[in-house]
C-alpha cells in the first residue's frame, strides 16, 4: 500500500476565531475546547451513546420556499407574504405558515435553523454543498455525511450502512455520493414506490423465479465448484476479502431479519396511515424500519420543489405529504423510544427569493432559508437565527452548510478532525465548519 | 529530574550549534526544521486553510517570511517573550505545559527545545536575506541490504550555495515508507524490523532525499531455478536472487489462454478456441497464440482479434484522456473516441500519438485529439481552450507520470517541483486561442483551435510572469517557437526524457501484471522508487529501441516467463505482490466482467442509443446507463488519476452479481447458451463442460461433473438445474478473477 504521510495524526482541533473566543471566554479555565465540550456532552450518561446513533435525512429536491413553511413573514407586503397565512406553533411568537400545521403542532420536537446561507443558488451544486458541507471543487469530490458515517461505523445487523430512498438525488457534481472515499460507501439506493403493493428492493430480494430453496442450493453449489475456496490457505489474500463479502451478502438475502426491515406490510394499517399513504410518508416510515433494523444513515429524497411558476398553486400539493410524515416519523420514533438514538435532518437546495415574481413563482435565493434539526438531543421547539423583514438575509450570525456538516457529525459523534487519505495521497480533513450551539 | 536535565541539554545544542563553525539558531535553518520535524506546519494541523486556534503557519515552511510574521509580529508578539523565553506561548503550547489541541509536540528536554528556546533567547532573529540558501542533502548510507535486527543510523549532510555544508542530522526529519520493513526513529536511527525493500524520506529545508534499504528474504546464494527467456526475466532473476526470493511455476495451458484472452483484448475466449489451444501440439504455441491476439501473424485468417484488441485498449486510452461527452460534448467524445481507435488501428507509436494530443489544433470535431486541449465546463457549453494549469497538470501526470498539483500552491512538499516548474510547464499553453465555427451549423458548438502566438502566466505570489520551462530542465524562449507547445513535445517524446517512456512502459505493464513497476502508476516519486528500477530501465529502453511500439511491448510482456507464472504463490510469498514472482490475481474489470457474463450466457446486452451487439468494454464514455457498470466500479473519467478505475470488491457489488437482476435474466434468457443447450439435446456432462469451458476456460474434472451432476438432478426441473451451475460458476472466483 501507498503510504504517502505518517499514519498518526495527532489531535489537531477546529478552532477558528469564534471557537478561540468562546474558548477564552467561558472554557478556558477547565482546558477544553468547544468540540471537546461537546463530545463530552455526546458521550456522557449513556457511555458510547453517541457511536450508536442514526441518521434520518429528508431532502427535498429544488429548493423548499422558506417564507411558506417555516420562516412565515406575515407583516410584510402581499408580494413578500405570497398567499398564505400563518398559524401559530407550541412556542408563543414564532408562527410557521399555515400551509404546514403538522409542524407547527409538534414543533416542540423539532429546531428549525433560520439563518442558513446556502452559498450558492444553483441545483445540483446544491445537491453536492448541502449533503457534504464543502463546496464543489474539480479536483476532489467531498463525500456527503452517509457515506462518511458508512465508513466510519461499517455496517451491523446485515443491514447496509448507507441507504438512499428515492432517485431524487443529483449527482451531476457528485452530490450525495461517497467521493474520495470510494464507491464501496456509495448508498444502497431503493428507486421503487414503497407505497406500491408490488414493492420489493432490488439486490436484496431474490430475483424472480429464485426462492429461498434456490438460494440454499446455489450457495451449495459455489461452495462445491469455487474450487479457489478449497485451496483458500494457499491463495493469494485478494480472492480472501470477496469470501467475506459473500458472506455477509448471502447473510442479508437470506436473513429474515433483513428481509422482514424492508416489508413495509408488517406495519399496522394505522401506523400506515399515520405516515401518509403516499410515496414520501411510506419513504419515511421504511427509513425509520432500516434504522430500527440496523441501517445507519437513511437518505429520504422528494422531487419537485423548484417553485419558480405557481408557487402558492404548487405547494398546496407538495406540502400536505411532508406535512404528514415529517412530524408522524418524529412521533413514532419518541414513541419506540428511538428519537435520542436517531437525529432527524431535513435539508433542500437554498431558499426561494422574498419576492414572488410575475409568475406567482418564487426564484432561487442562496442568502436566507431554513433547515430542520430534531432527534439526538436537539432541544426541541428552538429557533436558530432570524432573517430581515422580508426573509432576504440574516439578522446577525449566519450558518453554512459546513456548519450543518459539524453539527450532523458532532451528532453523530465523527470528530470534526477526521482525516482521510484522498486519491493522490493528499490528507482531507472531514469538515472545517463549526457546531450550531443552539442545537446542541 | 527534568528539570535538572534542562542546562545539561541546552549547554549540548549550545555546544552543538557553536561547534558548528560558530553559529547560531537562524530562523530558516534551525526554526523552521524543528517546526516541520514537530509537524506542526503540516496541513492538517497550523499550515490548515485558516490555521488552527489563530495560529497559522506556511505548509511545511515553504513562506518563511509570513511564517516569521505568524510566529513574531502577529497578536502584538504574544507567542515568544524574548526576556524570559521559558515562558514563551509556543513553547509552553508545544510542550503541554498549558493547553494545546495539538496534544504535546515537543518534549522539554529536548534538542528542538533548545533550540527554539536559545533562538528566541537570542532576540528571535528573522529570516536573513543574504542567509545561505540550501542546495541539496546527501544521506549515507543511501543504499544498503541487511538482514533483520540491524540498526544502523543515517548522517545526513546539508550543502548550501555558498559551498557549506552543514550536519543535520539531528534537526531532519524521517518518514519511513515501509512500515513493515524498517522503523526510524527522531534522530534517523532506522531498525530493520521486516523483509523486502523500503525507503525511508529525509527532509530538510524544503528538500527531501530517500535512503533504500534491502532485507532478503532468505540467503541470497539459493538459485531461483527459473530460466529467464527475454530481458524481463532476467531482470527479475537478478532481483530475486538479491532479494533471496523462489518464483512459483509456470501456469497451466488452460489458465494462460484465459489470461492471455483478458489481459490483451478484455474478454474471454470462446469454447472453441480453447479447445483448440489446449490440443495444439506445437512447442510454441503460446507464442502463437500472443501474435494472433495482438494481429501480428501476417495471416489474415488468423489476425481475427483487430476488433477486440481495439475496443480494449481504447477504453484504457479513454480512461487516461478522461474522454466524456460531459465535457467534450457528444460529438468532440465521439471524435476523440474515434481517433483513438483510429490510432491503435495503425498501432500508430506511443511517441507520434502523445505527441498529437500535445499539439492538437484545429475543429473539435474534425480533429479528435484537439478535445485534449479544448473543452467546456458544461456539455452544452462551447469548448474553450481548457486553463493552462490543467493542461500542465494533466501533461505531467498522464504521460510523465508526474503528479505536480501540490506545486500549483506552494512548493511540493516532497519533491523538488516548485511553483515556478508548475507555471513554467502551464506557461506552455497560453499562447492558444478558441473560436467558434459554424463548419457544422450555427447550433453545432464546433470550436477550433489555434496559436495565437502570445500570451503568459504570472507567478501568483511574485505577480512575475514564468517563462515556459521544461520540467527539471532549461527555459524555452517564446521568440524561437512559432507554438509552444512543440518544443514542449519534443522533450516530452524524446528517446531521452527520464520518465516518459518508462511511464508508459509501466502503465502497459501493469495492465497485465495487476502492479506497476512503481505503483500507483502515475505517482512517480523519489520516495516511491520502482519496485526494480533496473528492470523498469531495461523495460523503457527496449519500447524506445522499438521506436513506441505499443505491440511490440505487449508481445515483450506477455513472451516473459515472468508473465506466464502461476498466481498460486510459494507460501513464503503469499503476502507480496511487488515482486512478480507469482502472477498477481485482478478481479475483471466492471466492463470486461459485464461482457464475460454475456459471453458465458450467451446473451448481448443492450446499452441506451447504441446497437444491441456494442459490448461494455466499446462503450466511448461512461454516459450510457448501466446499473451494474458503476456499482462494479466503471470509472466516471472525472479526475486525471488512476485512482478512479476501481477494482476493491465490496459489498453492493457482490449483492448485484450473487442476488441481482442482471444474471438472473441472462441465466433464463430464452435464446441464451442455456437454451441452446436445451436445444441441443446435450448430456449432462457435454453441459457441465462446455459451461466450464465458457466461464473457467478449462474442461471441468471429474468430481466437478459429478458434483455438478448431482446439484442438477437436485433442482426443481433440468433447465432451473443448468441455471443454477451456471450462476454458480458466474459467482466463483475462477471467474470473477484473472488468474
Amino acid at each position: 500500500m501507498l503510504n504517502v504521510l505518517p499514519q498518526r495524526i495527532t489531535n489537531c482541533q477546529a478552532a477558528g476565531r469564534r471557537d478561540f473566543l468562546l474558548r477564552v471566554g467561558s472554557l478556558a479555565g477547565v482546558g477544553l475546547s468547544l468540540d471537546q465540550l461537546l463530545r463530552l456532552e455526546a458521550t456522557a450518561a449513556g457511555g458510547k451513546r453517541d457511536v450508536e446513533r442514526s441518521c434520518i435525512l429528508i431532502w427535498t429536491r429544488g429548493g423548499t420556499s422558506h417564507h411558506d413553511t417555516l420562516d412565515p413573514k406575515p407583516d410584510a407586503k402581499a408580494q413578500v407574504r405570497g398567499e398564505f397565512g400563518v398559524v401559530d406553533t407550541t412556542v408563543a411568537g414564532v408562527p410557521f405558515s399555515d400551509r404546514v400545521p403538522g409542524f407547527a403542532k409538534h414543533f416542540d420536537k423539532f429546531a428549525v435553523v433560520r439563518n442558513l446561507n446556502s452559498l450558492n443558488g444553483a441545483h445540483q451544486i446544491a445537491d453536492a454543498i448541502m449533503m457534504s458541507g464543502h463546496k464543489v471543487d474539480p479536483t476532489v469530490k467531498f463525500p456527503c455525511y452517509g457515506s462518511v458515517i458508512a465508513r466510519e461505523r461499517g455496517h451491523r445487523n446485515n443491514m447496509p450502512a448507507f441507504v438512499q430512498l428515492g432517485n431524487d438525488v443529483d449527482r451531476k457534481f457528485f452530490g450525495g455520493t461517497a467521493g474520495y472515499l470510494g464507491i464501496a460507501y456509495n448508498p444502497f439506493e431503493i428507486h421503487e414506490d414503497p407505497n406500491d403493493e408490488k414493492f420489493t428492493v432490488k439486490d436484496l430480494t431474490p430475483p424472480g423465479g429464485v426462492n429461498q430453496t434456490r438460494i440454499t442450493l446455489r450457495r451449495e453449489a459455489l461452495k462445491t465448484i469455487d474450487t479457489f475456496q478449497r485451496q483458500a490457505a494457499k491463495q493469494p489474500p485478494a480472492l480472501g476479502a470477496l469470501d467475506d463479502y459473500y458472506h455477509s451478502a448471502f447473510r442479508m438475502i437470506t436473513s429474515p431479519a433483513t428481509q422482514r426491515a424492508f416489508d413495509l406490510s408488517r406495519e399496522p394499517a394505522a401506523v400506515r396511515d399515520a405516515y401518509g399513504r403516499h410515496k414520501f410518508g411510506q419513504s419515511c416510515l421504511l427509513a425509520r424500519r432500516l434504522i430500527e433494523a440496523g441501517s445507519r444513515f437513511v437518505t429520504v429524497s422528494n422531487a419537485d420543489w423548484d417553485t419558480h411558476r405557481d408557487n402558492f398553486t404548487r405547494l398546496k400539493t407538495l406540502l400536505p405529504p411532508l406535512d404528514q410524515a415529517f412530524p408522524a416519523l418524529l412521533v413514532d420514533l419518541e414513541q419506540r423510544g428511538l428519537l435520542d438514538k436517531t437525529l432527524v435532518v431535513w435539508l433542500t437546495d437554498f431558499g426561494r427569493t422574498p419576492t414572488v415574481n410575475v409568475s406567482s413563482g418564487r426564484d432561487h435565493w442562496a442568502s436566507a432559508g431554513i433547515a430542520c434539526f430534531a432527534g439526538a438531543g436537539v432541544p426541541g421547539g428552538t429557533v436558530v437565527g432570524q432573517t430581515d423583514a422580508i426573509g432576504g438575509h440574516s439578522v446577525g450570525e449566519e450558518n453554512y452548510p459546513q456548519d450543518i456538516a459539524a453539527t450532523v457529525y458532532t451528532k453523530l459523534g465523527i470528530p470534526l478532525e477526521t482525516t482521510h487519505k484522498i486519491g493522490d495521497g493528499r490528507p482531507m480533513r472531514l469538515c472545517q465548519g463549526h457546531v450550531i450551539k443552539e442545537l446542541m | 529530574m527534568q528539570i535538572s536535565l534542562i542546562p545539561a541539554v541546552l549547554l549540548l545544542a549550545t555546544t552543538a550549534l557553536s561547534a558548528d563553525s560558530g553559529r547560531r539558531a537562524g530562523f530558516r535553518s534551525d526554526v523552521i526544521p524543528v517546526l516541520t520535524k514537530a509537524g506542526c506546519n503540516r496541513g492538517a494541523c497550523h499550515a490548515a486553510q485558516h490555521g488552527q486556534g489563530g495560529f497559522k503557519l506556511s505548509l511545511f515552511g515553504f513562506a518563511p517570511q509570513d511564517d516569521y510574521r505568524s510566529l513574531v509580529r502577529a497578536h502584538r508578539q504574544r507567542r515568544i517573550s524574548p526576556i524570559a523565553p521559558a515562558n514563551s506561548l509556543i513553547l509552553k503550547k508545544a510542550t503541554l505545559s498549558i493547553p494545546h489541541a495539538g496534544g504535546k509536540v515537543i518534549e522539554p528536554n529536548s534538542l528542538e527545545y533548545s533550540i527554539l528556546h536559545s533562538w528566541i533567547a537570542a532576540g528571535a532573529p528573522g529570516p536573513a536575506a543574504d542567509a545561505p540558501q540550501i542546495r541539496g542533502l546527501s544521506v549515507t548510507p543511501e543504499t544498503g541490504t541487511y538482514p533483520v535486527g540491524t540498526s544502523l543510523e543515517l548522517r545526513v549532510l546539508a550543502e548550501f550555495d555558498d559551498g557549506s555544508t552543514r550536519d543535520v542530522t539531528d534537526i531532519a526529519r524521517y518518514d519511513s515508507y515501509a512500515a513493515g520493513v524498517v522503523a526510524v526513529d527522531k534522530r534517523g536511527q532506522l531498525t530493520i524490523v521486516g523483509r523486502g525493500q523500503g525507503v525511508v524520506m529525509v527532509r530538510f529545508g524544503g528538500q527531501a532525499r530517500v535512503a533504500h534499504v534491502l532485507s532478503p528474504f532468505r540467503e541470497p546464494a539459493e538459485r531461483p531455478a527459473f530460466a529467464p527467456r527475454n530481458l524481463i526475466d532476467q531482470h527479475a532473476a537478478t532481483h530475486w536472487k538479491r532479494l533471496g526470493l523462489q518464483p512459483s511455476d509456470l501456469c497451466t495451458d488452460e489458465e494462460f489462454v484465459r489470461r492471455a484472452f483478458l489481459d490483451c483484448l478484455g474478454s474471454l475466449p470462446s469454447p472453441e478456441r480453447i479447445t483448440r489451444f489446449l490440443a495444439a501440439e506445437s512447442p510454441d504455441k503460446r507464442a502463437e497464440l500472443i501474435d494472433e491476439l495482438l494481429g501480428l501473424t501476417g495471416d489474415p485468417a488468423r489476425d481475427v482479434h483487430q476488433r477486440q484488441w481495439i475496443a480494449y485498449w481504447a477504453m484504457q486510452w479513454g480512461d487516461l484522456l478522461k474522454n466524456n461527452r460531459k465535457k467534450a460534448g457528444d460529438s468532440g467524445m465521439w471524435a476523440m473516441h474515434n481517433w483513438i481507435r483510429s490510432s491503435l488501428r495503425q498501432n500508430k507509436p506511443v511517441d507520434q500519438f502523445v505527441r498529437e494530443l500535445i499539439t492538437a489544433e484545429g475543429s473539435v470535431f474534425e480533429n479528435g485529439p484537439v478535445n485534449f486541449i479544448a473543452y467546456g465546463p458544461r456539455p452544452t457549453d462551447l469548448p474553450v481552450v481548457a486553463p493552462a494549469t490543467d493542461l500542465a497538470e494533466t501533461t505531467a501526470q498522464t504521460f510523465l507520470g508526474v503528479r505536480l498539483q501540490c506545486a500549483r500552491c506552494h512548493h511540493h512538499p516532497f519533491e523538488v517541483y516548485s511553483q515556478d516548474d508548475y507555471y513554467g510547464l502551464a506557461a506552455f499553453f497560453t499562447q492558444l486561442e478558441s473560436k467558434s465555427t459554424t463548419t457544422f451549423g450555427e447550433l453545432g458548438f464546433d470550436a477550433t483551435v489555434s496559436v495565437r502566438g502570445t500570451g503568459s502566466i504570472k507567478h501568483p505570489r511574485r505577480g512575475t510572469i514564468v517563462p515556459p520551462k521544461l520540467l527539471h530542465g532549461q527555459t524555452i524562449d517564446p521568440a524561437q517557437h512559432n507554438d509552444l507547445r512543440t518544443p514542449l513535445a519534443d522533450w516530452i517524446t524524446a528517446a531521452d526524457n527520464p520518465w516518459f517512456a518508462r511511464n508508459m512502459a509501466n502503465r502497459v505493464w501493469a495492465n497485465f501484471f495487476g502492479v506497476g513497476l512503481i505503483d500507483p502508476v502515475d505517482d512517480v516519486r523519489a520516495t516511491n522508487p520502482p519496485s526494480n528500477p533496473q528492470l523498469l530501465d531495461a523495460l523503457a529502453a527496449d519500447f524506445v529501441a522499438h521506436r513506441f511500439d505499443l505491440k511490440h511491448l505487449m508481445r515483450r510482456i506477455m513472451n516473459s516467463r515472468l508473465y506466464q507464472l502461476s498466481s498460486l504463490p510459494r507460501p513464503e510469498n503469499a503476502e507480496q505482490t511487488a515482486f512478480y514472482t507469482h502472477y498477481n490475481v485482478k478481479r475483471l474489470p466492471a466492463e470486461v466482467l459485464l461482457d464475460a457474463i454475456d459471453s458465458a450466457c450467451g446473451t448481448r446486452e443492450k446499452f441506451p442509443r447504441v446497437p444491441l451487439g456494442t459490448r461494455a468494454v466499446e462503450l466511448p464514455d461512461p454516459n450510457f446507463e448501466s446499473y451494474f457498470l458503476d456499482r462494479l466500479g466503471r470509472p466516471q473519467r472525472v479526475v486525471a488519476c488512476e485512482c478512479e478505475r476501481t477494482a476493491e470488491p465490496n459489498l453492493a457489488q457482490v449483492l448485484q452479481i450473487a442476488n441481482g437482476e442482471v444474471l438472473q435474466r441472462k441465466l433464463s434468457h430464452k435464446t441464451g447458451r442455456l437454451a441452446g443447450i436445451v436445444k441441443r439435446e446435450l448430456t449432462d456432462s457435454q453441459a457441465i463442460s462446455e459451461l466450464y469451458l465458457a466461464t473457467f476456460a478449462r474442461p471441468p474434472t471429474a468430481t466437478e461433473t459429478a458434483a455438478c451432476s448431482d446439484i442438477i438432478r437436485r433442482s426443481a426441473n433440468r433447465r432451473q438445474g443448468l441455471e443454477n451451475i451456471l450462476w454458480a460458476l458466474c459467482n466463483s472466483r475462477e471467474f470473477l478473477f484473472n488468474h
